[in-house]
């Protein structure tokens, strides 16, 4: 019974948490799409989740302050890629270098301005329910839910409104975009306001469950980048499937085996998907 | 209209790269904390000023990356003891030089080119270490091969053991200290059916191995060892193998890995007593975690509030350091203190003071003098060692120190009970002296 109810909070947590990481990915998909690799993707995270913990200490409002941190951050990626990436836009590796040096300028902020120690958000809802005996936080699923509503928006945005076809249009082919008038300056730079809002609001609601700290964003950005890798680079859906895939990977080997061997076996799970498709799994 | 465009639009983008510069500057400058004060300078209150070539001693500390917080507070207590020093007329009559902070960013490959530089680039007589084991076990032989004593603050079991040798002296508690002093009063006390969470790395696996023996020798039992791998950010599906059924758990996870885990076992309803030692909540600020952490126990090896200790050293210490009574930084009270940690480096700066004037030392050609006087010296509680009384063990150079049982009471930590040094020696493993 105990093992059941471990393999079904596994499951479920690996669902729950794979929403969580899309959420946080997606904008990096949408910033790949551009062709522009951004690694300081998870920096944009850490400062939301800073500028978010900063907002809410002060205002005492948990939603106020997730809105004051997205639109500071969107705020922050206009000026990256106006200021920044505008300039050296046709040479990825001169981008990689840019982006890499922003994340030694966004880490040291925190550091002199949040410290070194982590700290954490409340939750804005502490209740839970009970499954297999076992507890489960209903905060979690309220986050997997507004992760799902943002990819449902994101998509209906992108597939169903003008801007998102020029912001399509102008991924997709650059030049003819340009030529069919649209004004792909400005689209580059709204979507990378977006990719790095939507960066901002995982990195708040994730607070409450994982501690903010300012070397925090490393990391998540190398987790972000397996995802879109697994699951396409510039796949929405790609980018869902690869995080649930992951968090499923995590979640249920865990629950039945030494952490270490869980592991082992869920990266021989993603190498093994990469030889079968190594575009990822929805590639374009 | 096209045109009009244009000067709009760069007008708008111009507008925006400002504005964004202003709102991010005053987001994060208006939001930040002050910036911390420098620790006071001490004039010197002695008619004899100290002169003669000067006692030169660095500091390899983690200025940046995961341990930056031990190196900021490290900074300045070596900062303080050496102005204390030279304001009362230095070491033997010469002046002490800090050399540092050089910063090891946290890496091991770093930390072991920083010990380098300092001394053979910046000339030091003594190295003050990183809190980072595999720091110091990778500094560790280069001080042997280069005749210079190292003071390390990493709580590896090995440093003193298999990875040390006779350059190297910890002030400071390590693991199987911890769980001697700790040990028998927990199982007494909190439960004898534990789980063991760690992180999964030495640190962590030590912690495992020897409160595992330790639960063993009192007929207890661990119903689960569950290693938490370094780089997971979700800790549900480790947390939700801690067996209903225990007693108590004993959590040895560090930094964001403690909110991580203290967030996920309230949050999966877990309610068996929470034991740790102080590292995993050292810097960490536990008032605003009073919902996930009141009532567990802590080994502090120092207080952090000045109630638990509360003498006209540590007091002194405290000031020289800028340390309000709760822990706090004066001036910056989101600053928490490594308060278990940072006053072995003040401490070290006294100890070598009076191994110093006790050996003779003039250079690092009277090093060895300098070791034997180091090794069994016993030091007691006053000015310089505002710790306690503490003693060098002379066959693996661990000191042994008292420590104290703490329980977080209404998000502060609250002595419950002194642990003697006495209490938690153990046999030594390893003699330098016959090396």
């Amino acid at each position: 019974m105990v093992m059941i109810g471990q393999i079904v909070i596994g499951g479920l947590n690996g669902i729950v948490w794979g929403l969580i990481l899309a959420l946080i990915t997606i904008g990096l998909t949408l910033i790949l799409s551009m062709d522009i690799p951004n690694v300081a993707h998870g920096e944009l995270y850490m400062i939301g989740a800073v500028i978010g913990y900063f907002a809410i200490d002060y205002l005492g409002f948990f939603w106020i302050g997730l809105l004051i941190a997205m639109f500071t951050v969107a705020l922050i990626g206009m000026g990256i890629e106006r200021g920044v990436l505008r300039t050296i836009e046709k040479d990825p590796i001169r981008i990689l270098i840019a982006t890499f040096g922003l994340i030694f300028v966004f880490q040291h902020v925190a550091l002199l301005t949040f410290g070194g120690a982590p700290r954490r958000i409340d939750p804005p809802i502490t209740a839970s329910f009970s499954i297999f005996g076992f507890h489960y936080p209903l905060y979690r699923i309220f986050v997997a839910l507004i992760s799902v509503i943002v990819l449902l928006g994101l998509y209906l945005f992108l597939y169903r409104t003008k801007f998102g076809l020029w912001i399509r249009a102008s991924t997709q082919n650059r030049d003819m975009a340009m030529a069919m008038g649209i004004p792909v300056n400005a689209i580059f730079m709204w979507t990378f306001a977006l990719g790095a809002a939507l960066a901002s609001v995982g990195g708040v609601l994730s607070s409450p469950i994982i501690a903010i700290e300012y070397s925090m964003g490393l990391e998540m950005t190398v987790l972000a980048f397996i995802i879109v890798i697994i699951g396409g680079i510039g796949s929405l859906k790609g980018t869902l499937i690869g995080a649930i895939l992951i968090g499923e990977l995590e979640g249920i080997s865990s629950a039945l085996l030494n952490p270490t061997i869980a592991r082992m076996i869920s990266l021989i799970v993603l190498v093994i998907v990469l030889i079968a498709r190594p575009r990822g799994l929805f590639s374009k | 209209m096209r045109g009009q465009w244009d000067i709009t639009r760069r007008d708008f983008l111009k507008g925006v790269a400002v504005g964004s510069s202003i709102l991010v500057g005053s987001s994060l400058l208006g939001c930040a904390e002050k910036k911390p004060e420098e620790t006071p300078t001490a004039t010197p209150t002695k008619e004899e000023k100290p002169s003669g070539k000067p006692i030169r001693i660095g500091g390899q500390f983690e200025m940046t990356g995961l341990l930056a917080t031990y190196g900021y507070w490290y900074d300045k207590a070596v900062k303080a003891a050496i102005n204390k020093v030279n304001s009362e007329g230095g070491i033997a009559g010469r002046p002490v030089e800090y050399v540092g902070p050089e910063d090891t960013q946290t890496k091991a490959d770093v930390g072991a080119e920083k010990m380098k530089k300092l001394v053979l680039e910046d000339n030091v007589d003594f190295v003050l270490g990183s809190v980072h084991s595999g720091i110091c076990i990778a500094s560790a032989p280069i001080a042997e091969q280069f005749n210079t004593l190292y003071f390390p603050t990493g709580m590896s079991h090995s440093i003193t053991a298999s990875k040390g040798n006779r350059h190297v002296f910890r002030l400071i508690t390590e693991v199987r200290l911890q769980v001697e002093a700790a040990g028998d009063w927990v199982l007494e006390n909190i439960g004898k059916k534990w789980a063991i969470a760690y992180l999964d790395y030495a640190w962590g696996q030590s912690h495992d191995k020897w409160f595992t023996k330790k639960v063993e020798e009192h007929g207890g039992e661990v119903a689960a060892h569950i290693p938490i791998p370094l780089d997971a950010k979700d800790l549900v599906p480790y947390v939700s193998k801690i067996p209903d059924n225990v007693e108590a758990v004993y959590y040895a996870t560090l930094g964001s890995k403690t909110i991580g885990f203290l967030n996920t076992y309230r949050d999966l309803g877990k309610e068996a007593e929470l034991f740790s030692v102080i590292c995993a909540n050292d810097g960490i600020d536990t008032e605003p975690l009073k919902d996930i952490i009141e009532g567990q126990w802590m080994l502090e090896y120092m207080p952090r509030r000045l109630e638990g200790l509360d003498t006209p050293y540590n007091r002194e210490f405290r000031e020289a350091c800028g340390v309000d009574p709760e822990g706090r930084e004066i001036g910056n009270p989101k600053n928490v203190i490594v308060g278990s940690h940072y006053w072995a480096h003040y401490e070290t700066v006294f100890l070598l003071k009076k191994a110093i004037e006790e050996s003779g030392w003039e250079s690092k050609d009277d090093n060895m003098a300098l070791i034997e006087t180091l090794e069994d010296m016993r030091v007691k509680e006053g000015p310089g060692f505002p710790q306690g009384p503490a003693y060098m063990r002379k066959e693996d150079h661990q000191a042994f120190v008292r420590t104290w049982m703490s329980r977080v009471e209404n998000g502060k930590l609250v002595v419950k009970k002194e642990i003697p040094l006495e209490d938690s020696i153990y046999p030594p493993e390893i003699d330098y002296t016959k090396m």
